[in-house]
């Protein structure tokens, strides 16, 4: 592998972990506060990209598109956490399951009504559009770099404000004990209501990253689901710090694994990790609950 | 004039399982109270319904006048009710300070507890400050739990087997605080089987023996009652 093939693939690789990062954040802190499973969290990530895609056509500004693409699939978060999902945190995880399965059937036919059922271009603006030199003989796409560093402040600022900060602190307190950080007087519904929508706008963000690059299309949320899944259990079920960390082996792993294996091998590649890593580590890498 | 804490008939259970089928007691403002009793009467579950984590199915519960029972756990501990759990349940993944400074309230009166206040309280805490709530001894986590209650800055102080399973020596300096903290005027309920220290705290005693209420009085009536001792604690 040449060295200008190497950086570029390590680019390639940072990124998809980045974009797993930001879909895997609210799905594991749902998870871990909640215990409760949302398999509709890929269709966030679908919302993201379509709703971005339109705000782009009518607004003609895509910086401004994405913001409001964000809010506006926090609030669809935030509606369905309020509406619905909180009165089945305690039921058993089949009925979430399928309640939440149900909730991808529905979105995606809400998507093919709205929408129909041929992909949307995502178009880019002009100054990303270009690619650029990042070393001698090595052009990169300006948009992927751009989602790279997007991706990085979003994570960054996430990271922070989860171990920094004293919602954050609720936050972990009620991935590890729900019951006793409420005892302490901490409104937990509250704080995941919060987490939920953010989780939400997060998914969307992520949706809209990979929308250029992939395409718009009904039923991209669910492939990225599973990684988002895989990612959760390798870090440990509640943990950021943990989905970081996996999010980034994943991306990696992912990334050189389809350029140095032939496909058969490189497809199960991540798997095979997430089999290794809870071999030795049976609750993930950084488990929130003990 | 109402009683600042106050249980009327309270019943409660599991399930289909009736735990507590008549418990009622009163805690006047600066007093030290213990619950008692042997294993499964019911003692841990009264202390869950006091604190919202389990819903009564009958009595009440009042706190300075108000009726308590039926709210949300987080509001009963924003009224001023500090929870020390059986088990302490510390937050692993939080550090020291951070378990401390998450059950912060503020309450605006002078002399608050903060972070600062309860590692003078427990220094051994202090010097633990950043490892995380799992690297931590029994006894540490037992006073963590303890310095945890405190920076909610409660009226009332409910603590659940806060001596269970440590040294002798750790179990002294818990008392001791216990005692400080009575001092202060901060209004305790106590569950613990430590007979010897509760006399020296006490100012009354409940008795609870298969979720009702068989015994109360003041310390000097249980300790020149040793039939109750043995009748109802098996001591
Ligand atoms: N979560 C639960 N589900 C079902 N039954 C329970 C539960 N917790 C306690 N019990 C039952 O309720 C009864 C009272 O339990 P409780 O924990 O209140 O007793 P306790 O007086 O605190 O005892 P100990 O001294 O052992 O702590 C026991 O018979 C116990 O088996
Ligand atoms: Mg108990």
């Amino acid at each position: 592998m040449t060295t200008g093939l190497f950086v570029e693939q390590s680019l390639n690789g940072l990124q998809l972990g980045v974009m797993l990062f930001l879909v895997t954040a609210g799905l594991t802190l749902v998870f871990g506060i909640m215990d409760f499973i949302n398999l509709a969290h890929g269709s966030l990530f679908m919302f993201g990209a379509f709703l971005a895609a339109t705000f782009v056509k009518i607004t003609g500004i895509f910086w401004l598109a994405l913001i409001l693409a964000v809010l506006a699939t926090g609030l669809i978060g935030f509606v369905m956490e309020f509406l619905v999902l909180r009165r089945f945190y305690h039921r058993s995880h089949l009925d979430q399951v399928l309640l939440t399965f149900g909730f991808i059937l529905v979105f995606n036919d809400i998507t093919r009504i709205i929408w129909g059922s041929i992909p949307l271009p995502m178009p880019l603006p002009e100054i990303l559009s270009m690619p650029v030199q990042i070393m001698p003989g090595v052009m990169y796409p300006s948009f992927r770099i751009a989602i790279l560093v997007l991706g990085l402040i979003v994570a960054l600022c996430l990271f922070l404000i989860i171990e920094r900060t004293r919602l954050g602190m609720w936050i972990r307190a009620g991935a590890s004990d729900r019951q006793m950080t409420s005892a302490l007087g901490v409104n937990v519904g509250l704080v995941f209501t919060l987490v939920f929508a953010a989780g939400a706008a997060l998914a969307a963000l992520a949706g809209i990253m990979s929308g250029p690059i992939s395409a718009v299309q009904i039923g991209m949320g669910e492939p990225i689901l599973i990684l988002a899944l895989v990612v959760t259990v390798i870090g440990g079920i509640g943990s950021v710090k943990g989905a970081l960390i996996a999010a980034i082996m994943i991306g990696m792993v992912d990334t050189f694994g389809r350029v140095m294996f032939p496909p058969a091998i490189s497809s199960i590649l991540i798997y095979l990790l997430m089999v290794l890593i809870l071999a030795f580590r049976p609750r993930g890498l950084f488990p929130a609950n003990v | 004039m109402s009683a600042f804490f106050e249980i009327k008939n309270l019943e409660a259970g599991y399930g289909n399982s009736k735990v507590l089928f008549d418990v009622s007691l009163k805690i006047a403002e600066g007093e030290f109270v213990t619950l008692m009793g042997r294993n499964g009467m019911g003692k841990s579950t009264t202390i869950r319904s006091i604190m919202g984590i389990l819903k009564p199915t009958a009595g009440e519960i009042y706190h300075d006048g108000t009726r308590i029972d039926g709210l949300a756990s987080h509001k009963i501990a924003k009224r001023g009710i500090g929870f020390v759990p059986e088990g302490r349940h510390i937050f692993p993944n939080l550090s020291v300070r951070e378990n401390l400074l998450m059950a912060q309230i503020k309450r605006g009166s002078a002399n608050e507890w903060d972070v600062d206040s309860v590692f003078d309280f427990f220094p051994r805490l202090a010097e633990r400050m950043s490892n995380g709530g799992d690297q931590l001894s029994g006894g540490e986590q037992q006073m963590l739990a303890i310095g945890r209650a405190l920076m909610t800055n409660p009226y009332l102080l409910i603590l659940d087997e806060a001596t269970e399973g440590l040294a002798p020596i750790i179990r002294d300096e818990i008392w001791d605080q216990l005692g400080k903290l009575k001092a202060m005027g901060v209004s305790i309920l106590i569950v613990d089987k430590e007979l010897d220290a509760l006399s020296e705290l006490a100012d009354h005693h409940f008795i609870i023996e298969k979720g009702e209420i068989v015994w109360q009085g003041d310390n000097q009536a249980l300790m020149s009652n040793p039939a109750i001792h043995e009748k109802f604690l098996g001591v």
